[in-house]
C-alpha cells in the first residue's frame, strides 16, 4: 500500500512565485517565511532552492535547531572554506578583525562561479534558533548581495532583531504562511494517498489537523500504520475512530514511542548531536534503516556545503526526543558520540568546540580553553545562563581572570548581582594586562552600580583601577565609565567636567564617552546637543562592530527618548519609544523594556494621556518584578501615582505615592521627579496649598543639581496649582538655560498665567498643542477663556471654552483643577459640533445636509443653536470664534 | 475528494452531453472577460478550442476515479502548457471560468454539492500541473 512518502507542495504557488519575483529583484536581499509550527515553511523553502538550482544558483542549508551539538556560528561555518573557522582561535572570535577576515572568507567562497547565474541562495531554516553571531555575518553578506538568503521563522517565537530588520527595511519580502483550507487538505489527501478518501475520513482529518500538514501527515502516518487508515476497493476509510484532535506534540510523541529500538537510537543521537555525517550512521544502522527513516520523514539527509549531514526531519522531532531521554541515556550518547569523532580524528576546531559542549553536557568537565571558549560564544550570543554555565566549568578546571569575567557579566545579566559581584572580585585578583583590569573593572562597576545600588564601591573599584592602568587609552576608557555612574547618579555637572578632561583619541574611546556625555546634556536640558551626540554614538557604535564591555546598542535609543522627552519632542518621542518598546519586546529585552517602557510612560504624562500613561507603568512594573532592575521602580510608581491622580483615583494614587517613598530612592538621575507622585496624590486629595508647596521645595532641589527641565515641570505643576506668581521668575530663569522648547512653553505660560493675559495664554495653547502636551493646552484655553470672560469678552471666552473642551477631550478622561476652572458655556452636542465645524469650513446648510444626511432645515436648525450658544450671527464669526483652523472634511 | 464527489464529476460531465463544446465556448468567454490579457496565450480558432478543451475535460473526468491514470493523462497535459506561459494566477481564472460555465450549462441542476466537488476536482487537477511545471 502506499505509503506517503514525499508529500507534494499543495496551495504554495503563489508563495513560490513570490520567492522567485523576489530574487530576480535586485533591491530584496532575502525572503522571510513566517507561520506557525508544521504548516510547512521548510517544504516551501526547499521548494525555493529546488527553482533556485533550476535557474542555475548555487544552493545552500542550514538551520538553528536547539540540539546540544549545535554551536554558535555552527548555521553559516560552512559558508567558509574548511580551514576559516580556525581563524576564530582564542578570544579572538568577538575581535572586529578576526570577524571582517572570517567575511571576507565567507564573501569570496560565495563568489558565483562561471556556470552560476547569481549569488547562492540559503535556506536558514528556523532563523529564531540561530545565534546572533551567525546572524551578524549573515546580514552583512546580504548587504553586500553576497548571498540571498530564505528564512523560516516559528511564528510567535522571538526572533533577533536582525531578521526582523530584513524586511522591516524592506531589504526583504515577508510571507505569512498559514495553515491549508480545506480544499488544500483535500487535494494534498488525495494526491498523497494516490486516490479518494471517504467522506468520514475526510473530515476527520480536516477536523483534526485543522489545515496543519504536519499534523495531517503524522495523523495519517499514524493511522496507516495502525492499520486505522486502510484502502478498501480503491478508497481509503477509517475502520476505527482517529482520536480526538491531538495537539501536535502529542502526534509526535506518539510517532517516536512507536518506533523500534535500533531507529529509536538513530534519532535519540540526532536529537543531541545533530548533524551527522551521512558515513557515521551507516556505518552504525545501515543503509537500509536509514532509507526507512528517510522514508517516514524523520530525518532529512542533505548536502550542507562540505559533506552529506543527516539531521531530524522536524525540530519538533527533536524537543519531544529529548525531554524523552533519560539523564543516562543521554549522557551515554553524548560521550559516545565524542568517542567516534575523536577516533575518525576532529576536523579542527568546530569539531573540538562541539565536542567540548558534548563533553559538558555529559560529564561537566572539558577542555578549559575550549569552555571558555565557547562561553564566550554564548555570551556574545546573549545566552547568558549557557555562558554562566559554560564560565562556571572553565573555571573548575582552570581559574583565569577572563573565564571569571564571562562568568561575572553572565551573572549580572541574569540579574544574580552578588554572585557576579562575588566572581568579579576573584576575578580583580588575577587581572594582569591593561585590558583584562578595564574590562574586569567596567563590568565589576556596572554590576555594583546597577545591580547591587552600591554608588560608592562602585566608584571605588573604578579608581583603584585607573590607578593601575599604565596606558592613555585604559586610564580614559575607566574614566568614561566613572562619568557614565556620575550621570547615572543625577550628577551630570560633575560627569560633563569629567568628560572634558578627556582627548577621547580612538573611535571606541569616542563612543564610550559620548553615552554618558548624551545623557548629561539631557539632564540639564541641552537637549539638541543630547542628540547629536547619542546619535554620533550610536553611528559610531555600529561601526565598531561588536564589542565587550560597551553597553548594548539599546543604550542609544533609551537616551535619544530621554532627550526627545526632555526637549519637549513629544509626538515623535511617542513614535520612536513605542517601535522601540516592540523591538525590545521581541528581543526579550528586560532592560530594554524597563527603560524605553518608564521614558514613553513619562513622556504619556507630558502629553496628558493618564491611562497610556499607565499602561506603560504597568508594563515597566511587571518586567521590574522578573529582572532585578530596583534602581527604576520608584520613579515607575511615581509615574503611576500621578497618572492615577489625572485619573481622579485618589486612594490608588497615594498607595503608589507610599510606595515610591518606602523603596530605596533608585537611580539618582530620576530622583528629582519622584516627588510629582506625591504632589498629584495630594491634588487627588484635594490638598492643593500641601501639594503647591512640595513641588516648589522639590523644584528648588533639582535646580540646584542643573537638572533643568525637571525644575521646570516641578516649578510649572505648581503654577498649575495657583503659584504662578512665585514660579514665573524661576521659570523664566530656568528657560535661559535649556533649549527644550517644552520648558519655554511651561515658563510662557506661567508668565501668562501671572499675568492673566488671555492672549498669551491662547498663544501657549497653541505652543503646547504643537508640542503634543494636551493637557497643558487644554489648561491654558480653558484659562485664557477664564480671563476673556473677566474681560467680558464672552463671544472669545465661549471660543476658548470650546477649544479646551476639544482639548481635554484628546486626554483620556484626565481631570486637573486647571481645567474646573471654566465654567459659564452651555457645551455644544456631537452633532451640532459636527454641523459647526463644517459651517465654519464654508461649507452651505445644503452640502452639510448631504453630507450627513440630515434634511437643510434640521441644519439650519442645529445652526441657530449653535449661534445662540457661542454668541455669533455669521458663519465668519463661527470660524473665529471655534477658535482654530478646521481641516475641511472630505465629502 | 470523496468516492461520491468523483461520481458527481462523472455523472454531472456525462449530463452535458452534445452541450460540451457550448460550454467550453462560454468558458473561454468568460476567462477571457475576466483578464483580456489571457486571449493572446490562445491563437487557435475558437471553435477547434473549444472542441480541444471538451475533449481533454472529458479525458480528465474519465480518468479522475483512477489516481495513475489521472496523474499521467495531467501531467502531459501540464508538460504542454508550460510552452503556453501560462502563470499560477491563470490557475484561479480558469477554475472560475470553469465553474461559472458549468454553473450556467447546467442549471437547474446545480446545486452547492456538486459546485463543492467540481471546486475540488478542479483544484486537484491545477495542484498536479502546477507539481509538475
Amino acid at each position: 500500500m502506499p505509503v506517503a512518502t514525499q508529500w507534494p507542495l499543495v496551495g504554495r504557488r503563489d508563495e513560490l512565485d513570490r520567492f522567485t519575483e523576489a530574487l530576480a529583484d535586485p533591491g530584496c536581499e532575502a525572503l522571510c517565511i513566517y507561520g506557525p509550527s508544521g504548516v510547512g515553511k521548510t517544504r516551501l523553502g526547499d521548494e525555493c532552492l529546488d527553482r533556485a538550482a533550476a535557474s542555475g544558483r548555487r544552493v545552500l542549508r542550514a538551520s538553528g535547531d536547539g540540539s546540544a551539538g549545535e554551536i554558535p556560528f555552527g548555521p553559516v561555518a560552512h559558508l567558509m572554506p574548511a580551514d576559516a573557522l580556525a581563524e576564530l582561535g582564542g578570544d579572538d572570535v568577538l575581535n572586529p578583525v578576526v570577524f571582517a577576515r572570517l567575511f571576507d572568507l565567507a564573501r569570496r567562497a560565495l563568489t558565483p562561479g562561471a556556470a552560476e547565474t547569481g549569488a547562492p541562495v540559503l535556506l536558514l531554516d528556523d532563523a529564531h534558533r540561530v545565534d546572533t553571531l551567525s546572524l551578524t555575518m549573515l546580514d552583512r553578506l546580504l548587504a553586500v548581495g553576497a548571498l540571498f538568503c530564505v528564512a523560516t521563522v516559528v511564528s510567535g517565537q522571538a526572533v533577533g532583531e536582525t531578521v526582523t530588520r530584513w524586511w522591516r527595511d524592506e531589504r526583504a519580502l515577508r510571507i505569512d504562511l498559514a495553515e491549508l483550507d480545506q480544499l488544500g487538505v483535500d487535494a494534498l489527501l488525495h494526491i498523497a494517498l494516490e486516490g479518494p478518501l471517504d467522506g468520514t475520513a475526510a473530515a476527520e482529518l480536516w477536523r483534526a489537523s485543522r489545515g496543519n500538514v504536519l499534523a495531517l501527515r503524522e495523523l495519517v502516518l499514524g493511522a496507516q500504520s495502525r492499520r486505522v487508515l486502510v484502502r478498501r476497493d480503491g478508497v481509503w476509510r477509517l475502520d476505527g475512530p482517529l482520536g480526538a484532535p491531538p495537539r501536535l506534540r502529542e502526534l509526535v510523541e506518539m510517532r517516536v514511542a512507536a518506533l523500534d529500538p535500533d531507529r529509536r537510537a538513530v534519532l535519540d543521537l540526532l536529537a543531541l548531536c545533530q548533524p551527522i555525517g551521512l558515513g557515521q550512521l551507516e556505518a552504525t544502522v545501515g543503509f537500509a534503516a536509514l532509507e526507512d527513516l528517510e522514508r517516514e520523514g524523520l530525518i532529512l539527509v542533505r548536502t550542507d556545503g562540505r559533506r552529506e549531514a543527516v539531521r531530524l526531519g522536524h525540530p519538533l522531532h527533536g524537543e519531544v526526543l529529548r525531554a524523552g531521554l533519560p539523564a543516562l541515556r543521554r549522557r551515554s550518547i553524548l560521550l559516545g558520540q565524542v568517542a567516534t569523532v575523536e577516533s575518525h580524528g576532529a576536523r579542527g576546531r568546530e569539531d573540538a568546540l562541539r565536542i567540548a559542549t558534548w563533553r559538558l553536557e555529559a560529564t561537566g568537565r572539558a577542555d578549559p580553553e575550549l569552555l571558555l571558549h565557547a562561553a564566550r560564544l554564548a555570551r556574545y550570543d546573549h545566552a547568558f545562563g549557557r555562558a554562566a554555565r559554560l564560565a562556571r566549568a572553565a573555571l573548575a578546571a582552570a581559574p583565569s581572570a577572563a573565564a571569571g569575567l564571562v562568568l561575572g557579566e553572565s551573572l549580572y545579566n541574569l540579574g544574580e548581582f552578588a554572585a557576579a559581584e562575588t566572581a568579579l572580585a576573584a576575578a580583580t585578583d588575577r587581572a594582569v594586562t591593561d585590558d583584562e583590569v578595564v574590562r574586569i573593572a567596567t563590568v565589576r562597576r556596572r554590576n555594583l552600580f546597577r545591580g547591587c545600588r552600591r554608588e560608592e564601591e562602585a566608584v571605588a573599584v573604578g579608581r583603584r583601577a585607573t590607578a593601575q592602568v599604565s596606558s592613555a587609552e585604559a586610564r580614559e576608557e575607566l574614566l568614561a565609565g566613572e562619568a557614565e555612574v556620575l550621570s547615572m547618579s543625577g550628577r551630570p555637572a560633575d560627569a560633563l567636567d569629567l568628560l572634558d578632561g578627556l582627548e577621547a583619541a580612538t573611535p571606541r574611546l569616542r563612543v564610550l564617552a559620548a553615552i554618558p556625555r548624551a545623557a548629561a546634556l539631557a539632564q540639564v536640558g541641552r537637549t539638541a546637543e543630547a542628540l547629536d551626540a547619542t546619535r554620533q554614538a550610536a553611528a559610531a557604535h555600529q561601526a565598531l562592530g561588536d564589542e565587550l564591555a560597551i553597553a548594548s546598542p539599546g543604550t542609544h535609543r533609551v537616551t535619544e527618548l530621554y532627550a526627545l522627552v526632555q526637549a519637549g519632542r513629544l509626538d515623535e518621542a511617542d513614535e520612536r519609544g513605542r517601535s522601540w518598546f516592540a523591538m525590545a519586546s521581541r528581543a526579550r529585552s528586560p532592560l530594554g523594556v524597563i527603560w524605553v517602557g518608564l521614558h514613553l510612560a513619562r513622556c504619556a504624562l507630558a502629553r496628558g494621556q493618564p491611562v497610556t500613561a499607565l499602561s506603560w507603568t504597568e508594563r515597566v512594573t511587571t518586567a521590574l518584578d522578573a529582572s532585578g532592575l530596583e534602581g527604576v521602580r520608584p520613579a515607575a510608581c511615581a509615574v503611576a501615582a500621578v497618572g492615577l491622580a489625572l485619573l481622579g483615583d485618589a486612594a490608588g494614587s497615594m498607595a503608589r505615592a507610599d510606595e515610591a517613598e518606602s523603596l530605596a530612592p533608585g537611580f539618582g538621575f530620576l530622583v528629582p521627579e519622584l516627588p510629582l507622585g506625591r504632589a498629584w496624590a495630594l491634588v487627588a486629595a484635594g490638598e492643593i496649598p500641601t501639594a503647591r508647596a512640595r513641588l516648589l521645595a522639590a523644584a528648588a532641589e533639582a535646580e540646584a543639581g542643573g537638572q533643568v527641565p525637571t525644575a521646570a515641570w516641578l516649578l510649572h505643576d505648581a503654577a498649575r496649582l495657583g503659584a504662578a506668581a512665585e514660579a514665573a521668575p524661576r521659570l523664566a530663569a530656568l528657560a535661559g538655560r535649556t533649549d527644550s522648547a517644552l520648558v519655554a512653553a511651561r515658563a510662557g505660560h506661567t508668565e501668562a498665567l501671572a499675568a492673566g493675559d488671555p492672549e498669551r495664554l491662547a498663544t501657549t495653547a497653541d505652543d503646547f498643542e504643537r508640542l503634543g502636551a494636551l493637557l497643558l493646552a487644554a489648561e491654558s484655553a480653558a484659562a485664557s477663556a477664564d480671563e476673556w470672560r473677566r474681560h467680558q469678552e464672552q463671544r472669545r471666552a465661549a471660543a476658548l471654552n470650546v477649544r479646551a473642551h476639544d482639548l481635554a477631550e484628546r486626554c483620556e478622561g484626565a481631570r486637573t483643577p486647571g481645567l474646573v476652572r471654566a465654567r459659564g458655556v452651555v457645551p455644544l452636542t456631537d452633532r451640532e459640533r459636527e454641523v459647526a465645524l463644517l459651517a465654519a469650513a464654508g461649507q452651505t446648510s445644503r452640502a452639510i445636509a448631504e453630507h450627513l444626511y440630515l434634511s437643510v432645515r434640521t441644519v439650519d436648525n442645529h445652526l441657530g443653536r449653535v449661534y445662540d450658544k457661542l454668541g455669533v450671527s455669521s458663519r465668519a464669526e463661527l470660524a473665529v470664534a471655534l477658535g482654530h483652523e478646521q481641516e475641511p472634511e472630505q465629502p | 475528494m470523496t468516492p461520491e464527489q468523483l461520481a458527481l464529476v462523472q455523472s454531472s460531465y456525462a449530463a452535458l452531453g452534445d452541450a460540451a463544446p457550448a460550454m467550453a465556448r462560454d468558458f473561454y468567454r468568460r476567462l477571457f472577460a475576466s483578464d483580456p490579457t489571457v486571449e493572446g496565450l490562445f491563437d487557435a480558432d475558437p471553435d477547434v478550442m473549444a472542441t480541444k478543451f471538451s475533449d481533454e475535460l472529458a479525458a480528465i473526468v474519465q480518468a479522475i476515479v483512477s489516481f495513475d491514470a489521472f496523474a499521467v493523462r495531467v501531467r502531459d497535459l501540464a508538460a504542454r502548457h508550460v510552452a503556453y506561459g501560462v502563470q499560477t494566477r491563470h490557475y484561479r481564472l480558469v477554475g472560475d471560468a470553469l465553474i461559472g460555465a458549468l454553473a450556467a450549462q447546467l442549471a437547474p441542476d446545480w446545486t452547492p454539492d456538486l459546485e463543492a466537488a467540481w471546486r475540488r476536482a478542479y483544484n486537484l487537477v491545477a495542484e498536479v500541473m502546477l507539481s509538475t511545471t
